[in-house]
């Protein structure tokens, strides 16, 4: 059941970069590949709050969120909005890219490629034996979130004002500003939404991924694994593709062998989109790019 | 007949020319082994990552080396000679360190070069030092320059020495069965086939797991080593793959002791982990990493680690990063002394010649010295490791026994 439980942890930790993925590809339709590296911004502005400033979590928790929104909108404003085609078009993979590798500058600039240990936030460390197998009280939270931020956004997206419009926007651009949807406006928000998602994710998660500037560029390819497994565009499959993929990492660890994990992985992946292209959840495909 | 007159002329103006050429090479190469060009300057070029993902090392080895400047420099140069010292970014790649590496020995005559950090740059590096006869000293461990020495010098330890120590220390601890976890890098990996190598022949029995580097969670693999039940668990690993490891030790509640190897034991493990985490392991160190071992007792070390602070006061890394990118500077000035001369192929020989390291002035490292065949420092085990408990660091230093 150990493994069980840290199949579901790590799993949660991709399930929450899927979703943070999900909240760029459902107002825009762009996949941005700088997502990840939000989630380590965060995870050092959690080591310079709780570590080395002594802040209180929620206080780091509230500038991750404001951080993090002002940094989505930024991004969007300078490597989406400037481009010819809607939602980007081809010219966002690249730009997202460039985004990514800016903020990974960044951030070797000021913290430099040491690894920063960050205590764990909200619950204290430790673990739990739990249905026969040991489990952190951290990995608990992480999992949690994952479940709920999944379900909220899923009824959100499709029951809420904005989620109506983003689809709405995503599906048809024109059609939508016909109706009087700015599709402008929903891709900003949705670019500060992931931002804020993210950034705050970072947070949370420290304490089990550390602060390190790998971080990012080690979840790009797994976050992306888990969006398409479970569906692109959709929230629910986003917890479920993460944590079908961090199941799977971890039993072939567990059963198969250290060099396993990756080629099972996307094994996984290509049996997944040759059966059901739009991914476990998806409804339909989303027009990527 | 006038265009034979211009024609001989001009083959003889080649063959000049040509003559020339080969005059500077048989010299010592046009890469700087002048042997001293009169103009009062010892000149180092120090090809280091001071870019890119492993820059945060490459500037602690720029502290440490522009270290060993001053204090050369304070001391008189090298064989009367300022010591000069040019940096230049490798940004932690082979393409760029070759390139750079060539690109600076084209325009000036260096009399020495510390080329790089990594065995990554140091490894392509050092076809061109050897054809260009530029006596060089790397901090990288790697077992493929110690094994055909030329004019390239090391300063660290090689794999197969931690592998050999750790073993050691594996037996006096009265260990059978041990679980090993390394992480899956070039440089993991050679440590680890050295190791079982001599696990072997010591008669310990070891249970291998390979983990990625970029693991955020080990539990699983933990799990499948305890259930081998083993008497102990070693581990190795640098940066944050450290901390992951002993994070899932913790999570499992698995008390089995723990010994670090000394590529393990440079992380600054109570950044990464709790003190609490670090109840039961120990630690196989190179006492240059030891706070008040007989080595960093030392007048030299000492010396060292003051004029280090002053420039440096931040000291991220383990002590043995830093002490052997100082070390190399040390070489040089010995063998210039030993030889009289600058000459790079009399540096050489000299340095070859230097079968006592503590013969060289300022020199911490290891008692025994270099020989052809030898162009890394011979440590002994009993007389460079020790096992202690593990603690926290204080100015590069571990404290052992605070874990």
């Amino acid at each position: 059941m150990t493994v069980i439980w840290a199949g579901l942890a790590v799993g949660a930790v991709y399930a929450l970069v899927a979703v943070a993925y999900n909240l760029v590809l459902t107002t825009s339709g762009v996949f941005n590949f700088a997502q990840p590296q939000f989630i380590m911004l965060g995870t050092f502005l959690a080591y310079e709050g709780l570590v080395a400033h002594d802040v209180p979590v929620v206080v780091v928790l509230a500038g991750a969120l404001v951080l993090g929104g002002v940094l989505g909108f930024v991004e969007e404003r300078l490597a989406i909005r400037p481009l010819p085609d809607a939602g980007g078009g081809h010219g966002a993979l690249v730009t997202t890219v460039g985004a990514s590798v800016v903020m990974l500058g960044a951030a070797l600039v000021i913290w430099g490629t040491n690894a920063r240990n960050v205590p764990p936030v909200l619950l204290d460390e430790g673990a739990l034996t739990l249905l026969g197998g040991q489990v952190e009280k951290t990995d608990l939270l992480i999992i949690a979130l994952a479940v709920v931020s999944a379900a909220v956004l899923h009824v959100a997206h499709r029951r809420s004002r904005f989620g109506l419009a983003s689809r709405a926007a995503i599906t048809d651009a024109a059609a939508a500003r016909l109706r009087g949807i700015d599709a402008g406006r929903v891709q900003t928000l949705g670019f500060v939404l992931a931002g804020m998602f993210a950034m705050a994710v970072g947070v949370i998660v420290a304490s089990k991924v550390t602060a390190n500037v790998t971080l990012g560029n080690n979840l790009v390819i797994l976050g992306f694994v888990a969006v398409a497994v479970g569906g692109f565009g959709s929230y629910a499959g986003a917890l479920l593709g993460g944590m079908v993929t961090g199941l799977a990492e971890q039993l072939s660890l567990r059963y198969v062998g250290s060099e396993a994990p990756l080629l099972i992985l996307f094994v996984l992946l290509l049996t997944v989109l040759m059966i059901k292209p739009t991914g476990l959840l998806g409804d339909r495909e989303v027009r990527l790019l | 007949m006038r265009w034979k007159r211009q024609a001989v002329a001009l083959g003889c103006a080649v063959v000049a020319l040509a003559a020339a050429g080969c005059g500077k090479d048989e010299a010592g190469g046009s890469g700087g082994s002048s042997g001293g060009d009169g103009d009062g300057k010892f000149r180092v070029l120090a090809v280091l990552p001071l870019s890119g993902q492993v820059s945060a090392i490459g500037q602690a080895d720029k502290a440490a080396i522009q270290t060993s400047v001053d204090i050369v420099n304070a001391d008189g140069g090298i064989a009367g000679e300022e010591v000069e010292i040019k940096f230049a970014d490798s940004a932690g790649t082979s393409t760029q360190a070759v390139s750079v590496l060539q690109k600076e020995t084209s325009s000036t005559d260096y009399d020495f070069v510390i080329a790089g950090a990594t065995s990554g740059e140091a490894v392509p590096m050092y076809p061109f030092l050897n054809r260009q006869k530029l006596l060089s000293c790397t901090s990288a461990a790697s077992d493929e320059l110690a094994e055909t020495p030329s004019y390239v010098f090391g300063t660290s330890t090689l794999s197969s020495r931690i592998a050999q120590a750790s073993v050691v220390a594996m037996q006096e601890l009265g260990y059978k069965k041990v679980a090993a976890m390394f992480p899956d890098t070039e440089l993991a990996r050679n440590t680890l086939e050295a190791t079982k190598a001599a696990a072997k022949e010591a008669g310990i029995t070891l249970i291998v797991e390979l983990v990625d580097p970029a693991a955020v969670d080990l539990k699983t693999q933990m799990s499948k080593l305890r259930s081998k039940n083993p008497d102990a668990l070693l581990l190795d690993g640098f940066g944050p793959v450290a901390g992951v490891m002993l994070k899932a030790r913790s999570a499992l509640k698995w008390d089995v002791p723990v010994l670090g190897n000394s590529s393990f034991g440079v992380n600054d493990l109570t950044s990464f982990v709790g003190t609490k985490a670090l109840d039961g392991v120990k630690l196989n160190m190179q006492k240059v990493d030891v706070k008040g071992s007989d080595v960093t007792n030392t007048p030299e070390f000492q010396a060292f680690h003051k004029a280090l602070k002053e420039t440096s006061p931040d000291l991220a890394f383990g002590m043995q990063v830093y002490a052997d990118n100082y070390s190399c500077l040390l070489l040089a000035r010995a063998a210039a002394e030993k030889a009289g001369s600058t000459d790079s192929t009399a540096m050489r020989d000299a340095l070859e010649q230097i079968t006592d390291g503590t013969s060289i002035k300022g020199w911490f490292l290891s008692q025994k010295g270099f020989s052809p065949d030898e162009h890394y420092p011979q440590y002994d085990v009993e007389n460079w490791w020790d096992t202690v408990p593990a603690g926290k660091r204080e100015d590069g230093l571990m404290v052992p026994g605070q874990g």
